[in-house]
């Protein structure tokens, strides 16, 4: 099996430069558009306080409460099906993250790694956003929610 | 064996997917259907305010379907012959089935008070209403009746689009349905500091005007509109099941756990059906999408022979006002107590969130959030699992 590969979020090194949601958006559609992006760095009053994208949890809530089939771990990543896709938002409701979105016309768009070389990482200049194996991300510095989601979903085993 | 399902909205196309998915014979199942091709009314809001093509609207799965060879019938069901086991159409065309899968969806509701017949009057639920909204042109004033999840996002994308909206609702609060006290009382202020005009407490008691609405009259105070949009809430829409014998209560169609109505191999989901809370177990009528597609995939299951049952629906909600994150899951205070439960509310305050948890017997079984910016973190999640784990 491949090694699980993630994104290693440390928002103290951004400086929200944009260059991520840029690429990402590019990466995505062809345009720079920050509303067709699929990170978000969230800025209050001159600070980083949250960088959104998915942390690809597995087992992963928003799966989990999808009644539409739209989403599904693959090869250790969450993607999302749009043509499945109604937009009924269950997902955002229960994503520990924040890190889906609504886009135009209530499309909803997530982070899918880029099919594996994720743009964000290829431009962050300050390493703000790293693509490391998962289990790096579990020793190592972790957000805590998302070291209490892994424990707890764990524990419970998902649905 | 032959599988038809009425109604080509959210349960149906849903129900058509998951039978497929689940090895019918693609070719066995048909659809028949008044709206093609399908949509979702999830978007209808967003499609509205930022000018787009109805196209947005539509369920990509559609296309799969067709290409796997379902048959859709683009017409109207007129009734169910249970003895003969066949649907008759409009036009005078019928079919014959083995299995029959309601999905016929509801109807808006819309209150009983004088004026509501006039021009410039509607509801906001389907592509029809969508495409009346998207003629409109210059400045309008709106008025829009009913606080609830349709009411405001349909308010805030009018206001987006340019017109002066106001809001009449009849309970204290807005989303009565949805959250509490606490947490509506804050988006109230938010949304009215946004410049949407909103009246709780106040009942609408007739649409003036001759012909065309000239303006609401609530309060004894008559405000000036030039349209008039009911978002009065959703009925079951179950004409269709009349005289059959298919069990209803306040006219929602009665499932088992299986999806099954009274009536063996007849199935029914989605906005036409009651629905099973999971965490008291009682019969409710949640008119959602996702609990459309939840029963669908059930009834699915069942029909290509896998019994299933399930154990019911943890609501899992979440909508975008005027920038303001809505976030549901579980009971609310409010609906734990019609269903029989003494629940308490704990609450929590950040300058950015208003988020509080519901508890029964210092059990969690719900949660409810309000965020201002742009970050939408909550414990959500954690509430969502805790319900799983502590009630199934
Ligand atoms: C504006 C709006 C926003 C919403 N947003 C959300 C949301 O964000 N999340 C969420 O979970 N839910 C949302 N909902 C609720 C959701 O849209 C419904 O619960 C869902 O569409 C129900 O699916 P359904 O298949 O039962 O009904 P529908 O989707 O209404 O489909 C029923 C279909 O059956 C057809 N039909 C009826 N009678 C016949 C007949 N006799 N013969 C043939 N065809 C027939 C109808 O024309 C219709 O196309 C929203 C609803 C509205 C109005």
């Amino acid at each position: 099996m491949v090694a699980k590969y993630i994104l290693d979020i440390d928002i103290e090194k951004c400086n929200a430069c944009m260059r991520c949601v840029f690429a990402c958006s590019l990466a995505r559609s062809g345009v720079i558009d920050e509303r067709q992006a699929m990170i978000k760095i969230i800025v209050e009053k001159g600070i980083v306080i949250d960088i959104a994208v998915c942390r690809h949890c597995d087992p992963a809530p928003c799966v989990n409460v999808c009644e539409f089939d739209a989403l599904r771990v693959e090869d250790g990543r969450v993607v999302l099906d749009q043509s499945r896709c109604t937009t009924c938002k269950a997902c955002i409701s229960v994503c520990p993250f924040g890190a889906i979105r609504e886009s135009y016309g209530g499309e909803l768009v997530k982070c899918d790694l880029c099919g594996g070389d994720p743009a964000c990482v290829r431009v962050c200049p300050t390493g703000a956003i790293k693509y490391v194996p998962a289990h790096m991300v579990k020793t190592r510095r972790i957000s805590s929610v998302a070291k209490t989601i892994h424990e707890y979903l764990e524990k419970i085993g998902g649905r | 064996m032959k599988t038809v399902i009425i109604g080509g909205g959210i349960g149906g196309i849903y129900t058509a997917y998951y039978l497929t998915k689940y090895g019918y014979t693609p070719n066995n199942i048909t659809v028949i259907a008044a709206e093609w091709p399908p949509y979702s009314k999830h978007r209808l809001a967003e499609v509205l305010s930022e000018k787009l093509s109805i196209d947005y609207t539509y369920i990509g799965i559609y296309n799969l379907l067709l290409d796997k060879g379902i048959n859709v019938i683009h017409g109207v069901a007129d009734k169910i012959d249970v003895t003969g086991k066949k649907v008759l159409l409009k036009g005078g065309s019928e079919i014959t089935y083995d299995n029959l899968v309601i999905a016929t969806g509801g109807k808006p509701f819309i209150p009983p008070i004088k004026g509501v017949e006039l021009d410039n009057t509607m509801s906001f639920y389907d592509i029809g209403d969508l495409r009346k909204l998207m003629r409109i042109r210059g400045p309008l004033r709106i008025a829009v009746i009913g606080a609830g999840l349709v009411g405001l996002t349909a308010a805030s994308a009018l206001k987006k689009m340019g017109a002066t909206v106001t809001v009449y609702e009849l309970m204290e609060d807005i989303l009565p349905g949805v959250i509490d006290k606490p947490l509506s009382s804050k988006l109230k202020n938010y949304l009215s500091g946004k410049g949407l005009r909103i009246h709780t407490g106040t009942g609408v008691e007739e649409i003036i005007g001759d012909r065309r609405v000239k303006g609401v009259k609530a309060s004894g105070r008559i405000d000036p509109a030039d349209i008039v949009v009911f978002t009065t809430g959703v009925r079951p829409n179950t004409d269709l099941v009349k005289d059959t014998g298919i069990e209803t209560v306040r006219g929602a169609i009665r499932i088992n756990r299986s999806g099954a109505t009274s009536i063996k191999n007849i199935y029914a989901t989605g906005d036409c059906a009651l629905s099973h809370d999971l965490i008291t177990g009682k019969e409710v009528y949640r008119p959602l999408g996702f609990v459309a597609a939840h029963y669908a995939r059930i009834i699915a299951r069942n029909i290509t022979g896998t019994k299933k049952e399930t154990r019911g629906i943890v609501p899992t909600i979440y909508e975008n006002i005027g920038g303001a994150h809505i976030v549901r899951v579980g009971l609310s205070l409010k609906e734990a107590e019609s269903l029989g439960l003494s629940p308490t509310l704990r609450c929590e305050e950040t300058i950015d969130q208003i988020s509080c948890t519901v508890f029964e017997e210092r059990r969690p079984i719900g949660y409810e959030a309000v965020g201002f910016s742009e970050r939408i973190r909550n414990k959500a999640w954690q509430v969502y699992y805790d319900i799983h784990t502590l009630f199934s």
